[in-house]
Order: structure tokens, then C-alpha cells, then sequence
């Protein structure tokens, strides 16, 4: 089998150089083929004409020589036929029909003499083949006066005769052939050119393809439209552009209808190309349109690039923790906060729920807001405490559902921000805001209750006078004179811690004012079993405060130490400047059984006590807490004391848990200096 | 001995005043009204008045200022539930010679007492 190359797979020269040599072929080859049968047949029968012709001629010119029996003169005649060219033999036959001359000169053929003879007294015509060609045999009847004499008998060559006719088609097949190869050149030279630009146009689409669209397939404008017509339109896409055609690129007001439009255009006409140039015209057009959107979409691919990392880089740098859960609750997307609360990758977290990541009794609680939220459609905002590393850890969670187009909820945007220092400050708040209005509560009180009480206190003093010592009502009414006064301790100490006594602040050694007050109780403790252990800082801070008052907030924290430890302990008091932070803190820690943690936000509150009933009034951390404040400072607890605290100091064997009071006060004082009043008369 | 004025808006806290004082020999007058004590005051120009802070109608810093007036030489004792720097100042400013917290003990309001009258005998 021979394998044809597809039709469709042969190239454009190829096939217009076929089409044309079938075209000319088609039309040559049976013209020839007419032409050769159309002039043998004329030939032939010229031939037969001739042969017809020259036979009876014979006939005619031979009756005197036969009647004469002239064979010389018989013989010169059939000699002189045998030189025309294609008479292949001549003979004559006597009546009898004994051949008396011939032109044969190799002796005479005898069956030649029998295979033709005249019908009825008219010629006739026999065709012959004698092995090499083929020969028209005329037998004509040699009459005289109207007898029979003989028969004249003359071959001629159909071979020789056929061999013009098949000159004349080598002819028409040698002209045609002439004709195709001359007719190719041009036709090869056109194919040329219609593949070169189609080959260009491949070209071009091809580096289109690779991504190249500046280059241009269209020829380039002698002139552009704008200065073809003066026009002044420079809005116009086609204004000044030589590359592009205007009719393809000016904009959809100028051009109309497109080309259609533009038929009468000087400009059309001058530029308009074949079809070819048509279709690379459009193309530069569709490259460059292509181009604009290809730069349109890289550009927004820049911009939403851009802004998803800008968004991105918000949502990471946030430290609230955002998530985006779907309408399954699995969650889309995770912030780093969020991911790094839970202590998971971001990528690990998709696709699970909040039961996956958070612990079971939160996770289901979380889970089960989520879809009150989703079905509700409804945002919800609501405060979460988690136990996180043994610290409470607040968390204010705010779910948002998000609904598509038609109102349905499709997810849940929730971020949760910790708040746990913002409900620090509100406990503080709220406790200061305690204390105040405790404050202002126990100094009207204190005042409406002093002048009472003195009445009491004064006629049982009085009344002492008058009944005689040691007896029943004398010692009755010194227990109402000592609860009276006990009393008026209380109302001292709510008005101490109302604050509504003013302090005397000066400059003051801080150290000095914790020695003072360790030096006073350091006897009285030491019965106790209670060691007092001092760490203070060297650099001896200056602070600016009311000395009496901050005496009587060491004491009574070293009292509360002193109490908590019972049996005896070890008690250290600490002081460290921290001049960058213009503050001084002290601690004041005991190796007592420390306090329970739900005592720990209480234990200044005013009358709170965990002392027996009449051992203490409740009040002195809540005097305490108001001087501190008073000073600007604060004052706070923490049970049990942090591990390491007592590492310098010998505490002696187990030492329990323990508690340690932290005061911090204000090195500025900018504030308050100014209203800096001397210590006034104010003896109680 | 001495005359003694207590002005106090609760009159049982003069009472028990009166009645310490009496024991001690003084004569002492208690008054809840301030014009009538301050025209005891301007009538008899007693040797010691003993003025509570909060009165009826006026404060005690002002009763104080009005007995100074009209009688200078009148030992002055200001008597407080709700001591505040300001008008202990202004008391002291304005001649008082103690500025005392209620309640105040028995032997302490004598001991102020004597105090008081010995500096006027002194001046």
C-alpha cells in the first residue's frame, strides 16, 4: 500500500500548484485526445479519398497499356505511384486475375493477389494487416467499354497516415505541457506570496500564544486617519495611530456600523487591503484588545493580590482572634492569634469544629453558640471565661452571621478578643468604686455617730465618779465606757479609711518608715515566735508622703502577718526602687497557711475579716488600701507567695504557702506637692 | 473658777459636758441656739466657750469668729465628729486655742479645759 499524504495535510503552495496542473491537464488531455481522433478520422478518410482516387486514376490511365498489353509502360506507371510516399505497394491484375505488374522487389506476395477485389464493377476498399503495420488495400475494376479488363490494386499506409494525426497530438501535448510549466511559475510565485503571509499570520499567532502580543502582523500605515482627515478627535482610539486601521479600532461613536460604514471613507480607501490583510488587521486589533485586558486583569490580579495581603496582614497582626466558620461550623479561616491560642497550625485548624480544638465542655458550649447563631441569624455577643495554664483567661466573643444574597446564613465571622486585664480594671474599678461610696457612707456615719457616742462615753465616765470603786455599777459602766470607746475606735478607723482626714504628705525615707514601724513591733512579735527579716533596697528612696499614715499601714500589715501566722513564723519585708518605672515597692511576705483564693479579691473589703468575732474590726486593709490610694500607689495580694521569694532568707523547716502584700507608691509627686500643707493641730 | 458656754445642736452632748465641767467647779451654760448664745456671750463675756463644728444654722468657725468679735478675751475649745484640715486651720486662725475630736474622753475635755483657762490666766 502506498501511504498518499492527507489532502488537508499538504501545503497551500502545493495545492495551488495542483490545483492548477489539474485544471490544465483537464482541460489538455482530452482536447489532444479530440484532436488526435478528430484528425486521424480526416485522415483517414482523406486517405481513402486519395487511395479511392489514385486507384481509379490507375484504372483509367492503364486500360490503353492493357489493350496493348503494354506491360513496360504498366510497370512505369505502378513504379511511379510507389514513389509517393506512403503507397506501400501497386500491382496489376489481368482479368484472369494474373498479376501483371507489381512494385514488390522481393517477389510478390501470392495471397496478397486474392484478399481484395472490386464489387460490382466499383472499387474497393480492404483493410490489411501484414505483421507490421496496417494497410488500405483499394481495388479498383480497369473497364473498357464497359468490359471488364482487369483490376488496378494500390496499398497505402494507414500507419504512415495515423503517424501525422499522432504529430499533431505530440504537438498539443508538447504545447500544453508548455503552457502548464509557463503557468506554474506565476501561480507558484502567488502561492508564494499568500503563504508567506499566511505563514506570517501563523507566525504571529503563534508569539500571541507565547504571550508576545506588541508584535504586529497588518503592514503599518503610510498615514493615519487622523491626519488623512484632520481630525481632531484625540479621544479617539484610531487618533494618530498608524498601526491599527481605524475602522477596527476607532471607538463605537465614530465608527458605526464598522467597515460597512466607512465604504465612502478616503481613508478606507487608500488603506483597505485583500482579505489577508483583513484578517491580520483584525488580528493586530484582537492582539491589542487582548493585551489591554491581559494588562486590566493583571493589574486588578495586582490590586486583589495586594489587598488580600494587606487583609492578611491585618488579620494576622491583630491580636484578637479571628476565625471564619461555615455553615457546617467547620472552620474557613484562622488568624495567627487565633491559631496560636489554641497552639495549632492555621492549616491544621480548617476544616475542623470547635469541638475538635477546645476542650470538650467548651468546645460543645462554643459549638452550640455557633448554631444558635447560625439559625437565629442573629449576631451574639456575649463574655467567656476559659481556664488557660491555671489563669482565668476572659475572652469577649462576638459572632456575626453571614448571609448571602438572599438572606440565608452561610457562615459565622467570630472574633474574640482578650479582656482579661480590661476586667482586671473593671474589678478594680468596681472595688474603688466600692471603696468610695463605703467611704462616703462611713464618714456620715462616723460624724452623726460621734456626738452620740460621746454623750455615752461621758456620762459613763461621769457616772463612775459617783459610785464607789469596785463595786457592781462602777464596773458595769466601765464596760459601757471601754465598748463605747471601742466604738469610737471603729468610727476613728471608718473615718481614717473614708479618707475624709487629710494627710500631711512631706518628703520622706522610705526605708526610714518601714524600720520605724519594724523597730516598734519587732519586741512584741519576737514573744511570738515571729522573726522579722528585712531586704531593703540600699539606694534608700525618698518618697513623698504622710508618715503617720503609712506608719499605720506597715503595722497593720505586719499585724495581719503576724496574726496570720499564728504559731510563729518568719516574716520578710523587701523594698526595691525601680527608678525607670519612678516607683517603690514593698513586700511584706509571711510563711503563714496563706490565703484561700476566693479571699484573695475580698480581703480588702471593708469589714471582712476572717478573724474570730471581736478580735478584729475588718477594717485595717481597707484603711490600708484607702492611704495607699491616697498616696497614688496600690496596694494588692498574692497566696501563695511566688516560689523562690524567701530563697535568701532562713525560714526555718516547712514553711506553709504564705501570703505577701505588694505595696507599690509613687516616686512623682509632681501633683501633689503643690498642695502641700503643713501638719496641722489635729490631736485625737 | 470659770464661766463656761457649750453650744452644741444636740443638747444632750452639752449636758454631759456641763455636768463634767460642774464637777469641776465651773459654771457652765449650754446653749443649741447660736443667737442666744452669742448674746449670752456679748451679755457676760464668759471665760470659755466649748463650740461643737456642726450647728444649727451656722458652723462653728463662724460662731467663733462672731464670739471674737464681741468678746476677744473669751477662750475658744472647737468640738468635731468630722475633723478636716481646713477648718482646723481657719479655727486656728481665728483664735481657737484646741481643736478637739469627738468623742472626747472625760479626763481630756478637764485637761483642755484647764489648759485653755490657764493660758487665758497666763495672758
Amino acid at each position: 500500500m502506498i501511504a498518499w499524504p492527507k489532502l488537508s495535510r499538504l501545503s497551500f503552495r502545493t495545492k495551488i500548484n495542483c490545483g492548477i496542473v489539474l485544471i490544465v491537464g483537464l482541460i489538455t488531455i482530452p482536447l489532444a485526445y479530440l484532436t488526435w481522433r478528430a484528425a486521424a478520422e480526416s485522415l483517414r478518410a482523406e486517405t481513402r479519398k486519395r487511395g479511392m482516387v489514385l486507384s481509379e486514376n490507375l484504372a483509367m490511365r492503364v486500360s490503353d497499356a492493357m489493350l496493348s498489353m503494354d506491360l513496360l509502360r504498366l510497370k512505369n506507371m505502378v513504379d511511379e505511384l510507389k514513389k509517393v510516399d506512403d503507397i506501400v505497394y501497386a500491382f496489376i491484375l489481368d482479368r484472369d486475375g494474373n498479376v501483371l505488374v507489381h512494385t514488390f522487389k522481393g517477389g510478390f506476395p501470392v495471397e496478397l493477389r486474392t484478399v481484395n477485389a472490386p464489387q460490382k464493377g466499383a472499387p474497393h476498399i480492404q483493410l490489411l494487416d501484414d505483421g507490421r503495420e496496417y494497410i488500405d488495400d483499394f481495388a479498383a475494376p480497369v473497364v473498357i467499354v464497359g468490359t471488364p479488363f482487369g483490376t488496378t490494386r494500390i496499398g497505402l499506409s494507414r500507419t504512415k497516415a495515423e503517424a501525422g494525426a499522432d504529430r499533431l497530438a505530440l504537438m498539443i501535448v508538447f504545447y500544453s505541457a508548455t503552457a502548464m510549466i509557463a503557468a506554474l511559475a506565476p501561480s507558484t510565485l502567488f502561492a508564494r506570496r499568500v503563504t508567506e503571509r499566511i505563514n506570517r499570520l501563523k507566525s504571529h499567532a503563534e508569539e500571541v500564544v507565547k504571550g508576545n502580543l506588541d508584535q504586529r502582523a497588518g503592514p503599518r500605515a503610510l498615514f493615519s486617519c487622523s491626519s488623512m482627515l484632520a481630525c481632531d478627535k484625540t479621544a479617539c482610539p484610531a487618533y494618530g495611530d498608524r498601526d491599527r486601521r481605524c475602522w477596527l479600532t476607532a471607538s463605537p461613536d465614530q465608527r458605526g456600523e464598522g467597515p460597512e460604514s466607512c465604504r465612502g471613507c478616503p481613508v478606507y480607501a487608500a488603506q483597505k487591503g485583500d482579505e489577508i490583510q483583513d484578517l491580520a488587521e483584525t488580528f493586530d486589533v484582537m492582539a491589542v484588545s487582548l493585551k489591554t485586558h491581559l494588562d486590566e486583569l493583571r493589574r486588578t490580579e495586582r490590586v486583589l493580590k495586594r489587598q488580600e495581603r494587606l487583609l492578611r496582614t491585618i488579620l494576622d497582626a491583630t491580636p484578637d482572634l479571628v476565625c471564619l466558620l461555615d455553615e457546617n461550623l467547620a472552620y474557613l479561616a484562622v488568624n495567627r492569634a487565633f491559631a496560636a491560642f489554641v497552639a495549632l497550625d492555621p492549616q491544621d485548624i480548617v476544616g475542623t469544629t470547635d469541638r475538635d480544638i477546645f476542650p470538650a465542655d467548651e468546645g460543645t458550649a462554643m459549638h452550640d453558640e455557633n448554631a444558635l447563631v447560625l439559625t437565629r441569624s442573629r449576631p451574639s455577643d456575649r463574655e467567656v471565661s476559659l481556664r488557660r495554664d491555671g489563669a482565668t483567661v476572659w475572652l469577649h466573643v462576638v459572632r456575626v452571621p453571614i448571609t448571602d444574597s438572599r438572606g440565608k446564613a452561610i457562615g459565622i465571622l467570630r472574633t474574640a478578643r482578650d479582656v482579661t486585664q480590661l476586667k482586671q480594671f473593671q474589678e478594680q474599678l468596681i472595688q474603688s468604686q466600692k471603696m468610695e461610696s463605703l467611704g462616703k457612707l462611713a464618714g456620715g456615719v462616723a460624724h452623726e455617730i460621734n456626738t452620740p457616742l460621746g454623750v455615752i462615753l461621758g456620762y459613763a465616765q461621769l457616772l463612775q465618779d459617783d459610785v464607789p470603786t469596785g463595786s457592781q455599777i462602777h464596773a458595769d459602766l466601765q464596760t459601757i465606757e471601754k465598748q463605747a470607746k471601742v466604738c469610737r475606735k471603729i468610727v476613728a478607723d471608718l473615718l481614717g479609711f473614708s479618707r475624709q482626714a487629710e494627710s500631711a504628705k512631706i518628703e520622706m525615707c522610705f526605708n526610714n518608715s518601714l524600720m520605724e514601724a519594724i523597730t516598734l513591733v519587732r519586741h512584741a512579735f519576737s514573744l511570738e515566735h515571729t522573726a522579722i527579716v528585712t531586704d531593703l533596697d540600699e539606694r534608700m528612696p525618698i518618697i513623698y508622703g504622710d508618715p503617720e499614715k503609712l506608719k499605720q499601714v506597715w503595722i497593720n500589715l505586719l499585724a495581719n502577718a503576724r496574726d496570720a501566722m499564728g504559731g510563729g513564723g518568719t516574716l520578710l519585708v523587701r523594698s526595691r526602687l525601680y527608678a525607670a518605672e519612678q516607683k517603690v515597692t514593698a513586700w511584706f511576705a509571711d510563711t503563714g497557711p496563706g490565703i484561700p483564693a476566693e479571699n484573695c479579691s475580698r480581703i480588702f473589703d471593708p469589714f471582712f475579716t476572717t478573724k474570730p468575732v471581736g478580735q478584729g474590726t475588718g477594717l485595717g486593709l481597707s484603711v490600708s488600701f484607702g492611704i495607699i490610694q491616697d498616696h497614688g500607689g496600690s496596694i494588692s495580694v498574692e497566696s501563695p507567695v511566688p516560689h523562690g521569694f524567701f530563697d535568701s532568707v532562713d525560714t526555718g523547716d516547712a514553711p506553709g504557702p504564705g501570703a505577701v502584700f505588694i505595696v507599690d507608691l509613687p516616686l512623682d509627686h509632681e501633683e501633689t506637692i503643690g498642695g502641700a500643707l503643713p501638719a496641722g493641730p489635729m490631736e485625737g | 473658777m470659770a464661766a463656761i458656754i457649750v453650744l452644741d445642736d444636740v443638747i444632750d452632748a452639752g449636758v454631759v459636758i456641763k455636768r463634767i465641767l460642774e464637777r469641776k467647779g465651773h459654771t457652765v451654760g449650754v446653749f443649741t441656739e447660736e443667737e442666744e448664745a452669742l448674746a449670752h456671750v456679748a451679755k457676760k463675756k464668759p471665760q470659755l466657750a466649748i463650740l461643737d463644728m456642726k450647728l444649727k444654722k451656722l458652723s462653728g468657725v463662724e460662731v467663733l469668729e462672731e464670739i471674737k468679735k464681741l468678746s476677744p478675751e473669751t477662750r475658744v475649745i472647737m468640738l468635731t465628729g468630722y475633723p478636716t484640715l481646713e477648718t482646723a486651720r481657719e479655727s486656728v486662725r481665728l483664735g481657737a486655742c484646741e481643736y478637739c475630736v469627738k468623742p472626747i474622753d472625760k479626763e481630756e475635755l478637764e485637761r483642755k479645759v484647764e489648759e485653755a483657762l490657764a493660758g487665758l490666766d497666763a495672758g
